[in-house]
């Protein structure tokens, strides 16, 4: 028998019981869909935040506090108060960094006319626009001589002027800060969120202002540090880990009590998560074909025992062992690989769906289809195979006496 | 040199701990242009027998010749080309493939012969012709469109198609009406009579007188072995 003539017995027989087919498909498809929908869309979340990150910059130093530790229990990051301006003198000494910006923030009542807000209060030097890559959509930034006099200027974030001033413009304005009068000099131009803190709904003044007035402390809660122009990250990160262990009088046996991350670390990290994530979900996909695969193997397997009186009769009429053989083989190959095209299309379809819902292009991640389509295939012969052995080796008069 | 010869062969089954012939020590040869009906009680071993002839089952012990090749050595491969190319079988229930054309089922062994698909429809209508069958009107319908007697001469083409030297037939005629049965009995003389070899299993006496041999059998033994007297004739009438 030829192949075409294999291929039209096994669509036969697969078409006899429709209802059949298709639930044993289920599973495949189930699957196949599963994997297709949830790769797309993990691809394509991974690659919006990944994006958002290398936006921020990838020359970018975040030095925080290391964990304070109390009664042997740890506190967790930037409980300690372990950063001084004494550290920012030092770092500014470096020639590896370009710019250094040291960073408090507090909490803010803002009062403009009638309006209250409640807002975070971020002060820094003006270092803190280059190094952040803070653009303005209006005004400009506060400067050194601002910065140096405490003066009560404000660069304000979207979401506040849209809360306070609606769709006034709010540069010139004057606004009350706990109770002190700011002028506004700014407004920063939408950033987005990154995780769960809203990057628009804060208030940025000079780190003097906030200092005198509001926090007394000249503690940063954080330092943003920008390596020089083509400096190795990694020998920029030693350098400023070495002047903070200096500063801080550490001897060599004592563990940094600080914590410098930087772009390409966060990357690294995320990169593991998506990692897991993707076994993870090549876990569940493995799962739901193991249990596809079993349900092809069980149909198959009913099928033989159906067909036991028609493989006789083939035998008698001349079929081989192989030509049984194949004659299962090519069936349930079709089960799997029916099963695995349906599945592409129902998870491509499913993925476009959720990535309208989660307003985040998505693509079917190409790999993944044909990972798909292989696998289906491989399920659809390997949960065959015995069956088809069973078929194949069924002696001519045992299976033509059947009943 | 014989078409077909049994040299002592037995099959016996394990029931139960207790061995059971179903055919025992059995000699038998069958000679080109032979019409034989193998003739006994029911359980005698004339179907056991006649799966030993054609190579669907293996004996217990002893040879079974196929045109002087002994069979009991060949590989179930050499074995599946024997059935497909020496011998044709006839079934009393016809087992034709449910949901396939009458024609398709005609073919089915030339294309396990590996014919080309053009020339196995060809041969398919042709044979289909010979038992009285149109392959334009006819050739179409599935089983469940065709009368019993007209599944059983379906068979018959199918048995015949590949043009072996033998046809074995296990009780053709037990699900047909007297109509059909003599219908069927023609077709065999007169294939007969162009020198196909036939092997035929019945139990009724009426249909065994068209043959030229008589095997009886009794508890798995040959009983007896005669020519028959008095042979029945047919004509083959048209269709
Ligand atoms: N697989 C088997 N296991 C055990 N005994 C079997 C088996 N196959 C056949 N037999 C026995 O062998 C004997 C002969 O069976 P066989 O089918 O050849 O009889 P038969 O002469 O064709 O009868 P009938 O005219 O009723 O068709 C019977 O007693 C049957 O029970
Ligand atoms: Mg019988």
């Amino acid at each position: 028998m030829n192949f075409t003539k294999v291929l039209r017995t096994a669509v036969k027989s697969l078409a006899l019981n429709p209802l059949r087919t298709f639930l044993t498909l289920l599973g495949i498809i189930i699957g196949v869909a599963a994997v297709i929908a949830l790769m797309s869309v993990g691809s394509a979340t991974t690659s919006s935040v990944t994006s958002r990150i290398q936006g921020l910059g990838t020359n970018l130093l975040v030095i925080s506090p290391g964990q304070s530790v109390q009664n042997g229990v740890s506190q967790g990051l930037g409980t300690a108060q372990s950063l001084t301006d004494k550290d920012v003198a030092a770092l500014q000494k470096l020639s590896v960094l370009s710019a250094v910006a040291p960073d408090q923030t507090s909490r803010a009542q803002v009062v403009y006319g009638s309006t209250n807000y409640q807002t975070v209060l971020e002060g820094s030097t003006p270092d803190l626009f280059s190094v952040r890559n803070l653009s303005l959509a209006a005004g400009r930034p506060f400067n050194l001589v601002e910065e140096q006099h405490a003066a009560n200027v404000a660069v304000i974030g979207s979401t506040v002027a849209q809360n306070i001033f609606g769709n006034q413009s709010p540069v010139g304005k004057t606004i009350w800060i706990n109770g002190l009068a700011f002028q506004v000099i700014g407004e920063l131009t939408t950033q987005g969120s990154s995780g769960a803190t809203n990057n628009d709904d804060r208030i940025i003044i000079p780190l003097t202002t906030l200092q005198n007035h509001f926090t007394g402390s000249t503690n940063p809660n954080v330092i943003y540090a920008s390596a020089a122009s083509g400096q190795d990250m990694t020998r920029a990160q030693q350098e400023v880990e070495l002047t903070l262990r200096q500063s801080h009088g550490l001897s060599y046996t004592q563990s940094d009590d600080f914590v410098i991350t930087n772009q390409s670390t966060l990357l690294d990290t995320l990169q593991g998560v998506t990692q897991t994530l993707q076994s993870f979900l090549g876990g569940i996909a493995g799962i739901s074909l193991l249990v596809g695969g079993i349900g092809i193997m069980n149909i198959m397997l009913v099928s033989v025992t159906e067909r036991t009186r028609e493989i006789g009769l083939r035998k008698a009429l001349g079929a081989t062992r192989s030509a049984v053989l194949k004659q299962f083989l090519v069936e349930s190959a079709l089960v799997g690989l029916l099963g695995g095209v349906i599945g592409i299309a129902v998870g491509a379809v499913t993925a476009s769906v959720l990535g309208r819902v989660m307003n985040t292009a998505v693509q079917v991640n190409v790999s993944a289809v044909w990972i798909a389509f292989v696998v289906s295939l491989v399920v659809g012969i390997g949960f065959g195979i015995y069956p088809a052995f069973r078929a194949a080796r069924l002696s001519p008069i045992n299976a033509l006496r059947y009943e | 040199m014989s078409l077909l010869k049994l040299e002592g062969v037995s099959k016996c089954y394990d029931m139960a701990g207790e061995v059971f012939y179903a055919v025992k020590d059995v000699h038998v040869s069958v000679e080109p242009g032979d019409f034989v009906a193998i003739m006994g009680p029911s359980g005698s071993g004339k179907s056991t027998m006649m799966h030993l002839m054609g190579l669907l089952d293996t004996p217990t012990t002893g040879e079974v010749w196929i045109e002087d090749i002994p069979t009991s050595k060949l590989l179930e491969r050499e074995l599946a080309m024997l059935r497909n190319q020496k011998i044709g079988f006839v079934f009393q229930s016809f087992n034709l493939l449910p949901r396939t054309s009458a024609l398709e089922n005609v073919a089915l062994p030339l294309w396990y012969a590996k014919v080309s698909d053009g020339e196995a429809l060809s041969r398919a209508a042709a044979a289909l012709r010979r038992v009285g069958l149109d392959p334009e009107a006819k050739g179409a319908n599935h089983p469940n469109q065709l009368s019993g007697g007209q599944q059983q001469r379906v068979a018959i083409a199918r048995a015949l198609v590949t043009a072996p030297s033998l046809i074995l037939a296990d009780e053709p005629t037990g699900n047909l009406d007297s109509k059909a049965t003599d219908d069927i009995l023609a077709l065999f003389q007169s294939l007969n009579d162009e020198g196909t070899t036939i092997v035929m299993v019945t139990h009724e006496e009426y249909v065994g007188k068209h043959a030229k041999r008589i095997i009886r059998f009794r508890d798995g033994r040959i009983e007896s072995d005669e020519q028959v007297e008095n042979r029945l004739r047919r004509m083959e009438v048209a269709q």
